[in-house]
């Protein structure tokens, strides 16, 4: 028991009756969880530079009014996705796709989805850990999300994208289920653009069977004041591939943490993000890959570059167990800071139990060179100018991980606009 | 063009330049010579604007306007160009975009429209063709890889897309086989114009066969000590820079 748990146990219950199956017992064994765990504090290592003082206050949200969000919407749809519209946690299918009639895909919002299966994949993520907490409170609070179901070698080209938008004052959980059958492929992306939730918590549970294939790219570049805390939870069984993208822009606080088990031979787990930070923004990046078996390969690279007193942390963990020889595992973790006052905290760990592995790991801290600057200046181009190519320069190869062309274009450009925004690299 | 006046600039407390003077006019080709440690680079870099660089006497004007009103942005966007003895490399920065976005910012200085990417690239095709090289340096990040020649020529790509009015090209033979050295040479010939005046601010003779200077000036320590025509550059390639009081020999 926690001092927090009795506040939370109020909005718990007044919550309960508009949620989906709201008096299931599975939601009050979810709380229960969380409420043993408590909220993580900022004396755990995991937790240690994201505050949570925002979950403290008043989170029950207003509804809102989904039509006058039309144009938001309209603004951040990917052409040729497959759209689906999260307004303060709930689908809202007037603004969505219709989500029938693609072969080998079966995908329906959460709250329509709810069997057996989903509930109890619900209810046992996270476990008794204590860092999990959020995601004991999301399985207990959970409003909505989608259950995708990729068919057993189905290729699905469409991109499926899911866009979410938030309630200024509320606490809005979301999770989402995707279960890549042998042989599949897909591409997830989920975009919180103007998701100016109190607290978006998001949890993501992965499974990508043998020889199947997920690109997973996460914009978050919520609204000035948001926190965006979000997790995504995989499995990689055997010859399957993962390359996971996050673009961590926007928002007062950005936490991004994966969790990933390799769990098959010869499969691949690639990782690769952005931070983007100005004012006090905090951008968190949490990994952790664990290679349970042989063979196998996983790549993480992560940039942030960091401005005025915004913060950005890197705490990525490799694990190689006893069997899994032959592992080659890639961490790299890139800052550069354009204040004095801005800072970088980088925090690579490799925990090798395998003999005979390939691991390698290094993090960089620098700012922008004077060189460089100099260089473009006597080409004409003026300071801020010459920064903000620098800027996107130093990013530029992380972008290679996203392997459609259109899609890396498109977070290319978000980053961009973002990098292009008033007050911006204006702290040296 | 330019007019420098009695130019003292130190490097850090390290008094460099110790009272330079020197004048430029349009049509004409200078060449700078002098043994390492002499101030050549510390001539350009001061003159293109670097920082790290104190003027702490003298005046140089350009165009009739005093440079050092100007920020170095503002003096590459005025015609002034520098070429580096080390060109910097730029990773994730492309070539072909780096380029226009400069080309641009002289452009719109100069009162032009800025190009688009296909105008700019039929503006770069001519420019590329006119020099006799190709354009695959500038589909790659800026100098990022790039051999010392190739460095050297994306300099002069540059140059000629840039079309200054004052060259200041620093060490620009240096590192260059035959070929490349000729091929450079070339480029920097087709920038001659009456409009057009060139500083080959150099250690060696060798350029000089190439690119014929109307003036040869000899640096050392921080000041202008000789001035001549073409034929003194034969002199200190046979002598050396000894007769001026240099330990080493060029």
């Amino acid at each position: 028991m926690n001092a927090e748990t009795p506040l939370f146990a109020e909005q718990f219950e007044a919550a309960r009756p508009a949620l989906p199956d709201g008096n299931a017992s599975w939601r009050q064994l979810a709380f229960d969880r969380f409420a043993a765990l408590g909220l993580p504090s900022q004396q755990r290592e995991a937790w240690r530079y994201t505050s949570l003082a925002a979950l403290r206050g008043e989170l029950t949200g207003q509804a809102l009014d989904s039509a006058a969000l039309a144009e938001t919407v309209a603004a951040q749809k990917i052409d040729g996705a497959l759209h689906l519209v999260f307004v303060a946690g709930q689908f809202v299918p007037e603004l969505s796709s219709a989500l029938e009639g693609i072969d080998g895909l079966s995908i329906g919002n959460l709250a329509d989805s709810l069997d057996d299966t989903t509930v109890d994949q619900i209810v046992l993520a996270g476990g008794e850990n204590p860092d999990e907490a959020l995601v004991a409170l999301n399985g207990a609070l959970v409003s909505d999300g989608v259950v995708v179901e990729v068919a057993e070698g189905a290729s699905i080209t469409q991109p499926i994208q899911l866009i979410y938008l938030g309630n200024p004052t509320g606490l809005v959980n979301i999770r989402n289920i995707v279960r890549m059958q042998p042989g599949s492929r897909a591409t997830l992306v989920e975009t919180a653009q103007d998701a100016n939730a109190a607290v978006l918590n998001v949890v993501n549970q992965v499974t990508v069977a043998a020889e199947a294939r997920l690109d997973h790219l996460r914009v978050m570049d919520d609204g000035a004041g948001a926190n965006h805390i979000a997790q995504t939870r995989l499995t990689l069984a055997e010859k399957s591939h993962y390359e996971g993208f996050a673009l961590l822009a926007g928002g007062a606080i950005a936490r991004y943490e994966v969790q990933a088990v390799i769990e098959g031979e010869q499969a691949h787990c690639g990782l690769a993000g952005i931070g983007l930070g100005t004012g006090k923004d905090v951008r968190d990046v949490i990994t952790h890959v664990d290679h349970a078996v042989p063979n196998c390969t996983s790549d993480q690279t992560f940039k942030n570059v960091m401005d005025d007193h915004a913060s950005s942390v890197f705490q990525g963990k490799v694990t190689v167990r006893q069997d899994a020889q032959h592992t080659d595992a890639i961490q790299s973790n890139q800052n550069m800071l354009l204040a004095r006052t801005a800072t970088a905290n980088a925090k690579p760990e490799l925990v090798i139990f395998a003999d005979d592995v390939k691991c390698a790991h290094g993090a960089t801290v620098g700012e922008l060179d004077a060189d460089q600057l100099f260089y473009l200046q006597a080409r004409g181009l003026n300071e801020q100018t010459a920064r903000q190519l620098l800027i996107e320069g130093f990013i530029a190869d992380v972008f290679e991980a996203i392997g459609d062309e259109a899609l890396r274009n498109h977070l290319r450009g978000l980053a961009s606009t973002w990098l292009h925004g008033d007050g911006w690299g204006d702290h040296a | 063009m330019l007019e420098i006046q009695n130019l003292h600039a130190t490097v850090g407390d390290k008094p460099i330049l110790k009272g330079i003077n020197l004048s430029v006019k349009g049509g004409e080709v200078h060449a700078i010579m002098g043994p390492n440690g002499a101030g050549k680079s510390t001539l350009g870099n001061v003159l293109a604007g670097r920082e790290g660089y104190n003027v702490t006497d003298g005046s140089v004007s350009y165009q009739g306007k005093d440079l050092f009103e100007l920020e170095a942005d503002e003096r590459a966007r005025d015609g002034l160009f520098l070429g580096f003895q080390y060109p910097v490399e730029l990773p994730g920065v492309n070539g072909m975009t780096f380029l226009r976005m400069a080309n641009n910012a002289v452009r719109e200085h100069r009162g032009e429209e800025a190009l688009d990417g296909m105008d700019f690239l039929k503006l770069l095709k001519g420019k590329i063709a006119d020099l006799d090289m190709d354009d695959a340096l500038l589909k790659r990040s800026v100098n990022v890889g790039f051999s010392g020649g190739e460095k050297k020529r994306n300099e002069i790509i540059q140059m000629a897309v840039l079309d200054p009015h004052l060259m200041i090209l620093d060490e620009t033979d240096s590192g260059l086989d035959i070929d490349a050295l000729k091929l450079v040479s070339a480029g920097i010939n087709l920038m001659r114009g009456p409009e057009k005046a060139i500083v080959l601010v150099t250690h060696y003779q060798r350029l000089l066969d190439y690119v014929k200077p109307d003036f040869v000036h000899v640096l050392r320590d921080g000041q202008i000590v000789d001035s001549g025509g073409p034929e003194l550059a034969q002199k200190l390639e046979k002598e050396g820079y000894a007769a001026y009081g240099a330990d080493e020999a060029a």
